[in-house]
């Protein structure tokens, strides 16, 4: 909204003073940097990242050593990151909407419990929480020789979940490009049997007949292309299990406080959102003789989903920040790794930093433009502005 | 207007937090300031501890006390402890005057990182704290194994090296602190824990039942350890160096805390009376008095003294860093 | 219409205690499955954690033989080092300080709670200008009490200060950068835009990293400044980033009328702001404000990431130490850092519920 308190040559007089002064500001800044590092003699420029990085990193979903360069080392730790927070925002998610949906619940007690869970988690800090769960959890499991075991290949002790890992075989991608092409032409042929009313003629049970078919004819595919893929168990050495993948204590201590945490944010977003659908549209879907599970998926759920969703990348957001509190335990983000190991091995804060930050931000920025999409082709469908 | 008055007192709460300015002279600085800012790491057996009674004490603790001996003749030094991550900035940035903890020599650190080191204080090596019923007895044993192991030294590195070279696998866990990885160690999140032999042996005593632990004796690592200083203050680093140099020399001519004393009244050596300042005026060529030396053994000792004091009661000997003719590694420089 | 029929009475709902328990917990068969599972997972779950916590606990007692072959709870712990737990490493002798520092603080804006004093504005400017300095003077020292360094601030006591001294400097800020979204000068719009989706999407541990890493780079070598006060500083501006965004919403709900009749009224921009938009965009932002005062509250745990032992930090540093030996110290410790939190940030949101409630009610507050 335009105000006239302004004359125009004001305004881009003030305009002139914000830019001297910032960029004055940012020139001293820039000025008084660079002397500090001559004056320490550090050395400057972005060169370090293809050194070799000389250290090993305890959780790794590619291939790595000591031999890679500190570059492949970042990436590694960013793929940690982003695992632990798909992993909570998974989790977080279903136990959120759980509790939220148990909130409304004519049930007296299990609407209190969730209302005592969302009390209690969402005022103990989540560092807190944190600790609790890793020395619950490294405490809780046993020792290597005890591990659990299901189906000798997977097996779960003190030192993390120990699972076997793919080997991917010539022509798997081949395979797996079937797989997709497959699934594509049955979601395209379903779409158009169903547009077209093939076979239908108000007998439900042949949609279903037809999925099912699909659906066989996609397992197939998929059993096809599992054959190319070969899986290495883990085998206990002397101290502890070789190979595959794990999942370390630390990983799964991180997941689960960040989950139980943010889950009591989301299920007061979720309870929230769905005591603000008006009564009367409830009411009418009723009337109109819809069953309650149809009026859930058509009426409810769509109109309480709006109302969620810019809440929810909010808390989608957060868990993803607070990632970086892998720093207070040994999990290897790129907070431990980068910011701890490197900047330690290198010394150069500047560059580091910088790459720090901008990994951060770049996947933040990706979040916030996802929900910024969302929610536009949310109003656009619903004819808003 | 409120939000004016608030920003006002805000900006006068920033201005009454401002220290002392300090300059690119270390020397001036520090004797006009009074008292010595040390860098230290704490909670090391045998390096940095409190004892029962507040004090503080360790041979980290008497480095510090070594060079204060020097400038002012008496203990006046106010400790900064720090961590591994924030010790070099904190060098580098002026707010302290030495980083008197153990840090290794290496090229990295000296050429590219912006500090000077002050010679060798000790010969540390990286060793390994393990579980007597693991059955580990050489390092080679540890093939497989998961290791605790702390950021922000060379520890990282040297494993890796290590096990590369000779072909073995490990896992780490990597701390921020040494606290939290002896934490994990005895929950049992790994089989080993790494760091330096001497404080590795002083930490077992602390564990809860030390007699389940070793520490191994073979060691993977040459750590020549020494305090650093800043680039680009000369002085300041001789300063340093010849401080920590005083206590080699004096054990190397037969001068200590108990007969300091009567050595500088009645030796007839050349060199004794040059260090403690008999003869020579050594002293004010440093921009210190005369009897800086003096000073420096009769309150903290020579290095025998030192040693003594600090890790003989955890049990370790001298080894590597006993002087060159007891078959160790050290050895003083001149005062000529 | 004549009805020969009697006219139905709507069946009573009944008030007795079996009737509400045949209403919500017995409604069908589901609910009564669920009802007995949920009585029962309550059951399995907080009897050994009543038991553990409170009935096998040992309560009595400071010096570490008094846990000893007790499984359970070693409140022991928290009685012997609970003054740490406060205070921190401060100087025991100088701890006077801190009780009259924060008991001024607290006789100072205890009165602002009350939503109907009178003199609220002169309490609130002796509150932001004079006792800070006050605080600041007994905390940290120098000129007749002996300094003690930031190092030594800990426990309960760092908490405060650091939530506190947050949020008060990062409000007028957060007011200023929420003005500045809103402007019409476009530079000043994509700066503040900019800054504030900047610092929204870094997480706090980095920022604090920031601070304390690469501040002294940015500086001139001779201006050293206090570590705290440089993690202080960068949670305020964090803070202030959030703050704006809530205080930019409570602006945009505010109606374009009261634009045009401050105008009508002569009333420049910093004027309309300064009387009308700002003290309404506060009171419908003050949930939020609250909320996020929480979060701050609880954000200060990560402090000790960056070698500063708040509370949390002061615990698990004890807990460490090797005189109390069984791992039920730790625990003890950590459930006792929990309620301590938990009761506070509850107390919190209860008054914060409280004033949302009586904002809703209209224009009462004055």
């Amino acid at each position: 909204m335009k105000r006239d308190h302004f004359p125009d040559y004001r305004t881009l007089l003030y305009q002139a003073i914000l830019l001297v002064l910032a960029g004055g500001l940012a020139f001293a800044i820039f000025h008084t940097t660079q002397t500090n590092l001559e004056r320490l003699g550090v050395h400057s420029g972005f060169d370090f990242l293809w050194l070799r990085a000389g250290f090993e990193i305890g959780q790794s979903l590619i291939s790595y050593g000591p031999d890679s360069p500190i570059i492949a080392a970042l990436w590694v730790a960013f793929l940690n990151t982003l695992l632990l927070a798909l992993v909570s925002i998974c989790l977080s998610t279903i136990l959120g909407f759980a509790i939220g949906i148990s909130r409304l619940s004519g049930n007296w007690l299990l609407s209190q419990a969730a209302k005592a869970y969302v009390e209690i988690f969402r005022n103990i800090p989540v560092l807190l929480q944190i600790f609790f769960w890793y020395f619950i959890v490294l405490r809780a499991l046993p020792g290597t020789q005890n591990s659990y075991r299901f189906f000798e290949a997977i097996f779960l002790s003190n030192r993390g979940l120990f699972l076997p890992s793919p080997v991917l075989k010539e022509g798997f991608w081949f395979a797996l490009a079937l797989v997709v092409m497959v699934f594509v032409a049955c979601t395209v042929l379903h779409r158009w049997m169903k547009q077209r009313r093939v076979g239908n003629n108000g007998h439900v049970w042949r949609n279903y007949a037809r999925i099912g078919l699909m659906t066989i004819v996609l397992m197939f595919f998929i059993w096809f292309a599992g054959s190319f893929v070969s899986w290495e168990i883990p085998r206990l050495g002397r101290f502890s299990y070789q190979g595959g993948m794990v999942l370390t204590p630390e990983f799964v201590a991180l997941a689960f406080g960040l989950a139980i945490y943010n889950a009591s944010y989301i299920a007061e977003i979720v309870r929230s959102a769905f005591q603000s659908i008006p009564r009367g549209v409830v009411e009418a879907a009723e009337s109109l003789g819809l069953r309650k599970t149809a009026i859930l998926r058509l009426v409810t759920l769509p109109l309480a989903l709006r109302v969620i969703m810019p809440p929810l990348t909010t808390v989608y957001l957060n868990i993803f920040k607070s990632t970086s509190l892998a720093a207070a335990i040994a999990y290897p983000d790129v907070m431990s790794v980068f910011v701890g190991t490197v900047n330690n091995l290198i010394g150069q804060p500047l560059e580091i930093m910088t790459v720090t930050l901008l990994s951060y931000a770049f996947v933040a920025f990706a979040i916030s433009l996802l929900m910024h999409l969302y929610s536009n082709k949310q109003a656009l469908k619903s004819g808003e502005k | 207007m409120i939000q004016v008055r608030r920003l006002l007192s805000g900006t006068i709460l920033a201005l009454l937090l401002l220290p002392i300015v300090s300059h690119a002279d270390t020397l001036a600085d520090v004797l006009s300031r009074g008292i010595l800012r040390c860098g230290i790491t704490e909670n090391s057996p045998g390096f940095s501890t409190i004892n029962a009674i507040g004090e503080r004490e360790g041979f980290i603790i008497d480095q510090c006390k070594t060079i204060s001996a020097a400038l002012f003749g008496r203990i006046s030094v106010e400790y900064v402890g720090l961590t591994p991550q924030t010790a070099f900035v904190s060098l580098q940035a002026g707010r302290i005057d030495v980083f008197a903890a153990g840090a290794t020599w290496t090229f990295r650190r000296d050429v590219a990182m912006g500090l000077n080191f002050t010679g060798v204080s000790y010969y540390a090596g990286q060793g390994f704290l393990v579980r007597k019923s693991a059955h580990v007895k050489r390092v080679a044993d540890l093939d497989g194994a998961t290791i605790c192991v702390t950021q922000g030294s060379t520890n990282e590195q040297n494993l890796a090296d290590y096990f590369v070279a000779h072909g073995l696998k490990f896992t780490p866990v990597t701390f921020a602190d040494m606290e939290q990885a002896l934490e994990a160690y005895e929950m049992g999140r790994c089989d080993a824990v790494t760091n330096e032999r001497i404080s590795l042996a002083g930490r077992r005593r602390s564990l809860r039942s030390p007699d389940e632990h070793l520490v191994l004796s073979e060691s993977i690592s040459k750590e020549p350890v020494g305090a650093a200083v800043r680039h680009g203050d000369d002085r300041w680093r001789d300063i340093v160096a010849w401080s920590f140099n005083v206590r080699l020399a004096a054990e190397e001519l037969g001068v200590n805390q108990a007969n300091v004393d009567e050595m500088r009244a009645g030796s007839k050596n050349a060199e004794v009376r040059r260090l403690l300042g008999v003869t020579g005026g050594f002293g004010k060529d440093l921009g210190l008095s005369d009897d800086w030396a003096y000073n420096i053994i009769k309150l903290v000792g020579n290095y025998a003294d030192v040693w003594e004091r600090n890790f003989t009661p955890m049990g370790v000997d001298r080894g590597l860093n006993n002087l060159w003719s007891n078959g160790g590694l050290l050895s003083a420089l001149p005062f000529r | 219409m004549s009805s020969s029929q009697p006219i139905q009475q709507f069946p009573k709902e009944g008030k007795t205690l079996t009737a509400w328990a045949r209403r919500n917990l017995f409604s069908s068969w589901f609910n009564t499955v669920l009802t007995v599972l949920l009585l029962y997972l309550v059951w399995v779950a907080m009897v050994p954690l009543i038991d553990w916590l409170v009935i096998d606990a040992q309560w009595s007692g400071r010096s570490p033989d008094a846990c000893l072959n007790k499984g359970a709870a070693c409140w022991p712990f928290v009685w012997n080092r609970f003054d740490q737990f406060i205070y921190g490493q401060y100087p025991v002798a100088e701890r006077w300080r801190i009780n009259v520092g924060i008991a001024l603080g607290i006789v100072l804006a205890a009165p602002l709670l009350f939503p109907r004093l009178p003199h609220r504005k002169w309490l609130i400017t002796i509150l932001l200008t004079i006792y800070p300095l006050a605080a600041i003077y007994l905390f940290v020292g120098g000129g007749g009490l002996p300094v003690v360094e930031t190092q030594k601030w800990g426990g309960f006591f760092l908490t405060i200060v650091v939530s506190v001294f947050v949020m008060t400097t990062s409000l007028p800020m957060g007011i200023l950068l929420a003005l500045g979204r809103r402007s019409s000068i476009p530079l000043v719009k994509v700066f503040c835009a900019g800054w504030i989706e900047i610092w929204r999407s870094i997480p706090v541990v980095v920022v604090l990293f920031v601070a304390i890493i690469l501040f002294p780079l940015f500086m001139p070598a001779e201006l050293e400044i206090d570590r705290l006060l440089r993690a202080v500083v960068a949670l305020a501006i964090l803070m202030s980033c959030f703050l704006a965004e809530a205080i930019r919403g409570a602006l945009q709900s505010i109606p374009g009328g009261q634009y045009e009749a401050s105008a009508a009224l002569g009333l420049g921009y910093w004027d309309t702001m300064r009387l009308i938009m700002i003290p309404q965009a506060l009171k419908t932002a003050l949930p939020q404000i609250i909320s996020n005062f929480i979060g701050l509250f609880k954000e200060t745990t990560v402090l000790l990431i960056i070698g500063f032992h708040d509370l949390l930090g002061m615990v698990q540093s004890a807990s460490s130490d090797p005189q109390w030996t069984g791992q039920n110290v730790r625990t003890t410790g950590y459930f006792f850092v929990a309620c301590f939190f938990w009761a506070c940030c509850f107390a919190m949101s209860r008054y914060g519920a409280f004033l949302e409630r009586r904002l809703s009610r209209g224009f009462q507050w004055k």
